[in-house]
């Protein structure tokens, strides 16, 4: 996490199916929220709630063009995801030590 | 975002002849000496339970090729473990895979849930199996 004020972690903001959806609209090119808005069934308020969480995660960031705000993905922040991966990657590592070990060790039972 | 994530693959030379690896890997005592208690059986079908420190992980096994192959499906979202054992005069190349990840946005669900008792478990969880497991190995 980058900082400590942040509110949503990546996993909290990725939990929504709505919000998995705005990012793969963001994973094509940036959009206003006009744009994604009319993606959805739901009001321009409650996508400015998710982009808000999203944001927070920083999985997006909104700049201003002219008059609209456009929002794109920060690839950067998936990054949390890879080391949600490194970590079993790690675990894997430490389980086949220890089968290293158990069978070059036990030299009575084999 | 659309590729689906690649399989945990590992490689590991162990100096100890395949049949005792794949006894190793392929039975419950074994399986438990070096991996997770469990109520593994060597039969394609079997279903099992690893307990993990997240709790029980239902398995079944999928694929037995003595003394080659073993393949079981681990937990409820699609993860696959396979133990490929290669025999090497009198040593045997051990590879682990790790594979059915799916879609980066489907495992970050998957993440979400479980991601509060990773972040937990990760400073204490496995280091503690691994150095338990381990001081048990060294120990006896």
């Amino acid at each position: 996490m980058s900082s400590s004020a942040q509110k949503y972690d990546v996993f909290q903001a990725i939990a929504d199916p709505t919000r998995r959806e705005v990012l793969k609209l963001l994973a094509h090119k940036e959009l206003p929220i006009s744009e994604i808005t009319s993606h959805f069934p739901i009001s321009r308020t409650a996508i400015a709630k998710h982009l808000h969480i999203l944001s927070e995660a920083n999985l997006v960031s909104g700049q201003k063009v002219g008059r609209e705000k456009r929002y794109r993905l920060q690839p950067e922040s998936f990054q949390e995801l890879k080391d949600w991966l490194s970590f079993y990657d790690q675990f894997w590592n430490n389980k086949l030590s220890m089968l290293k070990y158990v069978v070059e060790n036990d030299e009575e039972d084999s | 975002m659309e590729n689906a994530l690649q399989d945990i693959t590992q490689t590991v030379i162990l100096n100890a002849p395949i049949q005792k690896v794949w006894d190793t890997v392929t039975t419950s005592e074994g399986i438990a000496s070096w991996f997770m208690p469990n109520d593994f059986k060597r039969e394609v079908g079997h279903e099992f339970h690893i307990q993990s420190p997240f709790g029980p992980s239902p398995c079944k096994v999928t694929e037995v090729n003595p003394p080659n192959k073993l393949s079981f499906i681990w937990d409820t979202d699609g993860w696959v473990v396979s133990f490929i054992l290669k025999e090497l005069g009198d040593q045997t190349e051990f590879t682990l895979i790790h594979g059915g990840w799916k879609q980066p946005d489907v495992l970050i669900s998957k993440a979400n849930q479980k991601s509060a008792i990773i972040h937990e478990t990760m400073s204490q969880g496995w280091v503690g199996i691994v150095q338990k497991g381990l001081r048990k190995a060294v120990e006896n």
